[in-house]
């Protein structure tokens, strides 16, 4: 089932950060959503994520979904190792040894047993980004999950995230427009 | 190298020891030449008769009688706070009116006297109970407080993460919750241990319940036997800090589970 939003309104207190918007997000689709900074995209995928709730509006096609997200902040359990973080969203059925190979696809399988506090922000970004494929879901949600990448491993983690998530909605917040046209996904731009 | 690092550090060891000992030295010394001074075994008697009393006391079966009568109610005072603390904070967590409810019972409980509380509890409890009942007042405050003050301090943003993964209550109690609350917990029980014994041993000597080590430490008192009075106290302190130490250790292998493990504990499962 598509996502559509209909005619949503957003404000904290007097500041009016979403006024009747109106988009859709195909199934199965890779969207990207675009925009300058406090135009209001952090708060359109909270919306989705049912983090918080528009003040006007309806959000329809998410009675079916099963979210994963990549947040800015990553919100790991920092004195876990890196595999217990994943471990911690996965299905029982899920082992550590396939956890360990998807460690190795993006080159971290040598940070896997340490504690994420002690990992660089794009280690941390990367273990987030397992996370969020691993988990069973249908819906994925990432804000910024390439930020700091350099270009070699930002592409490997691109064609990573595009095999992990063929036939699932994807919702990608970005500032960057290389990255919409590696993953080939529909723009969405927030004026 | 890693020989020498090793020789080094326990050097360091025994030389903190070899200071340690010293120190214990100098005050019995010090308690020595002090009783020498006085010269009344009334008001202060020597390091050696107190030695020579505790080895006379060990040899009768009412002292060991006396430790565990005192023990087991003090202990059981102090668990009941534990498990009733930890409960109400939650309890509270969940519903501000049961926190609105709770809170000025507490208030109230940390600002009376002990002493008070003692001699209105010997209206309420048979004698022996007395040190149950002030073991668990002095200490279901500050575990309640604490454990709340812990819970308060999750991390929202972590709970949001919880909430889209839809983890399961254990998995969120396990991550988020026990690692915030652990600290708090931790300092409460560290603290509550010292003083439920001193409340405890006080309700005791106050409500006199037969067979007690405040029996024992009030018929010091009555007939100036000042050497048991300073035997008892030392087993009051070794008592304590064993307990205390049990404890700990206890916590510490859970905070490991919890915390120090770095999930590896949640891995296995």
């Amino acid at each position: 089932m598509d996502i559509n939003l209909i005619n949503i309104v957003k404000r904290y207190k007097q500041n009016l950060v979403l006024n009747k918007v109106n988009l859709t997000f195909k199934e199965g689709c890779l969207n990207c959503i675009m925009g300058p900074s406090g135009v209001g995209k952090t708060t359109l995928i909270n919306l989705l994520m049912g983090l918080e709730q528009p003040d006007s509006g309806e959000i329809q096609g998410l009675e079916d979904k099963l979210i994963a997200a990549v947040f800015q902040e990553d919100r790991l359990i920092e004195h876990w190792d890196a595999i217990s973080n994943v471990k911690l969203v996965c299905d029982k059925k899920i082992t550590v040894n396939q956890i360990e190979q998807e460690f190795a696809k993006i080159d971290l399988s040598e940070y896997k047993n340490k504690p994420v506090h002690t990992l660089s922000g794009g280690m941390r970004r990367r273990v987030s980004i397992i996370r969020a494929m691993l988990h069973q879901s249908n819906l994925i949600i990432m804000d910024e999950p390439f930020k700091g990448f350099d270009s070699s491993l930002k592409q490997k983690v691109i064609e990573y995230v595009k095999e992990k998530t063929a036939g699932k909605t994807v919702i990608i917040v970005t500032h960057e427009i290389d990255e919409v046209r590696i993953l080939q996904a529909n723009l969405i731009l927030l004026n | 190298m890693a020989r020498k690092s090793d020789s080094v550090a326990k050097s360091v060891l025994l030389n903190r020891w070899g200071v340690r000992i010293l120190v214990i030295c100098f005050w019995l010394l010090f308690w020595e030449i002090l009783y020498r001074l006085i010269d009344n075994e009334i008001f202060l008697v020597s390091p050696t008769t107190v030695l020579n009393t505790l080895w006379d006391l060990a040899g009768q079966i009412a002292f060991w009688q006396a430790i565990a009568f005192s023990f087991i109610r003090i202990v059981l005072g102090f668990l009941l706070a534990m498990v009733l603390g930890i409960l109400l904070a939650i309890l509270s967590y969940n519903n501000w009116i049961v926190k609105e409810l709770i809170n000025p019972i507490f208030k109230v409980i940390k600002a009376t006297p002990v002493a008070s509380f003692i001699i209105l509890a010997l209206l309420w409890t048979k004698a022996s109970n007395l040190s149950i009942l002030i073991a668990f007042l002095m200490v279901v405050p500050m575990i309640y407080t604490n454990v709340l003050q812990g819970l308060f301090a999750r991390d929202q943003k972590l709970l949001e993460m919880a909430k889209v993964f839809r983890l399961s209550r254990w998995k969120k109690v396990k991550a988020i919750y026990f690692p915030t609350v652990m600290p708090y917990f931790y300092s409460a029980v560290s603290v509550g241990l010292g003083f439920c014994w001193k409340a405890g041993i006080a309700a005791e000597v106050i409500g006199i319940p037969s067979g007690s080590i405040g029996e024992w430490l009030y018929e010091s008192k009555i007939y100036l036997m000042t050497n048991e009075l300073f035997a008892w106290t030392i087993v009051i302190i070794i008592i304590s800090i064993l307990f205390e130490n049990i404890v700990i250790l206890i916590l510490k292998h859970l905070r490991y589970r919890t915390i120090d493990s770095q999930g590896k504990n949640f891995k296995e499962e």
